[in-house]
């Protein structure tokens, strides 16, 4: 009987030491951080336009969804906008993935995007959605540049980073802004005289 | 005594005719071009007032709140899942194949939101992205921690998938089983979701089991690299 016991005894011990210990989380090892050179205030200006580009999105969202109800029926500007909400989720998206490639977002990633609530959900008209369109697109701009100005800052200048927030996403705004100044425009015009009819057509070449 | 009776019948004749004036987008073009204002037709099509001309039927008035809720629930988890790729796309755990699966919830969920609300407008339906309704189908806005190891983060998505599709068929079930019945949009979801979904949860179930099993060694590391490395090629 004893004997017995001492042999469970130590099948028990092998039989820990073989699969004991189940591991599931790996340390991370120690690496050099110094390439890891993004500054507080600039890091926090990035996490800050993706929050904005999200919000942009949900605005873009809530006109998609005002301009396709069959009381409304203006598919076009719906799918025009159904379009913009996965752009700016888009640019969010690569935001987020800009700061991964430099090192950042190893932690604190729970609280980098929040659900936020629409302000409007409801439009007089086309032109008046295309001109709150074109006001989100003016602050997000202005955010960027904004944005721009935090890391270009001395004594430490992020020249990478605002090398891209130029060269694409300023890029983009710029043009995205001419589009719908140049859309709201012909709208308008449309509208002034010819009304419902104008948006009418307008609604099914957009 | 039979003139109450004519009396009566002429009442009920009315009524019926006062009940039919609501129910025809007709009679209301009738009423509003029979005025002479121009706000009386616009006043009929700009959905102001209760007009019956739009593209409500069968059990729309039941479901609409389900799949709003709905709707709330796949875009708050499309977030939770582009956060839950981002963790696995930092250098510390550079996980290329998880990341991969994530983003691609991701992606599904953003679509299937505007799916979603290009079938509720469909229905003569609206959207309403600030109220959270009390719903089976609804999803917590509280975002819960997404730093997790690989392991555990199967085990999160196949939960948040099985909470997708439980929401997916509760809307099936209002549809299906309220007192009126809405075949078209239970067949939206069954057409559009519940297979899709049934997929998806055998996928990382079965994902989640085969790791657990891998990870049966004293130091998994080389486990989870080569798991990474089959996810990205799926």
């Amino acid at each position: 009987m004893m004997k017995f016991l001492a042999s469970f005894l130590v099948l028990a011990v092998v039989a820990q030491q073989a699969y004991g210990d189940f591991k599931c989380s790996l340390e991370v090892p120690e690496i050099p951080k110094n390439w890891i050179d993004m500054k507080d205030a600039c890091i926090a200006g990035v996490r800050h336009q993706i929050q904005e580009e999200i919000n942009a999105s949900y605005q873009y969202l809530a006109m998609g969804a005002y301009f396709a109800r069959d009381t409304v029926n203006r598919g076009g500007f719906a799918e025009h906008f159904f379009k913009s909400a996965k752009e700016e989720r888009e640019h969010g998206s690569k935001l987020v993935e800009y700061l991964s490639m430099r090192g950042q977002l190893t932690d604190n990633v729970s609280n980098l995007i929040t659900v936020p609530t629409v302000p409007k959900q409801e439009w007089k008209d086309g032109a008046s959605a295309l001109e709150d369109a074109l006001e989100l697109e003016i602050k997000v701009t202005r955010s960027i540049r904004k944005l721009i100005q935090t890391c270009e800052g001395k004594p430490y200048n992020h020249y990478h980073l605002v090398d891209y927030l130029t060269g694409v996403y300023l890029e983009e705004q710029l043009h995205g802004q001419r589009e719908l100044a140049g859309k709201l425009t012909t709208l308008k015009k449309m509208m002034s005289t010819h009304g419902e009819l104008g948006e009418f057509l307008f609604d099914k070449n957009l | 005594m039979k003139s109450f009776i004519a009396l009566a019948l002429i009442a009920t004749s009315l009524f019926a005719g006062a009940l039919a004036d609501e129910e025809y987008c007709q009679n209301s073009v009738i009423t509003a071009c029979s005025s002479s204002t121009f706000s009386a037709l616009t006043g009929f099509f700009t959905g102001e007032t209760n007009s019956i001309c739009n593209a409500r039927f069968a059990g729309i008035d039941q479901i609409e709140p389900e799949v709003q809720a709905y709707i709330n629930s796949q875009l708050t988890k499309s977030y939770e899942y582009l956060l839950l790729a981002t963790h696995f796309n930092s250098y510390q755990k550079n996980r290329p194949g998880f990341q991969k699966l994530y983003q691609g919830l991701s992606d599904r969920s953003f679509d299937d939101t505007i799916a979603l609300i290009k079938q509720i407008t469909r229905r003569g339906g609206i959207v309403d992205f600030n109220t959270r309704h009390e719903s089976a189908a609804s999803v917590s806005t509280q975002r819960q921690t997404l730093e997790v190891d690989e392991l555990q983060s199967l085990a999160l998505a196949l939960d948040n998938e099985k909470q997708l599709a439980t929401g997916a068929t509760h809307v099936h079930t209002r549809a299906s089983h309220s007192q009126q019945h809405d075949p078209e949009l239970a067949h939206y979801i069954e057409e559009n979701f519940l297979g899709k979904q049934a997929d998806t949860v055998r996928k990382l179930s079965g994902y989640a089991n085969d790791l657990a099993k891998l990870m049966k060694v004293p130091d998994p590391s080389l486990s989870v690299y080569l798991f990474d490395e089959y996810l990205q090629k799926q």
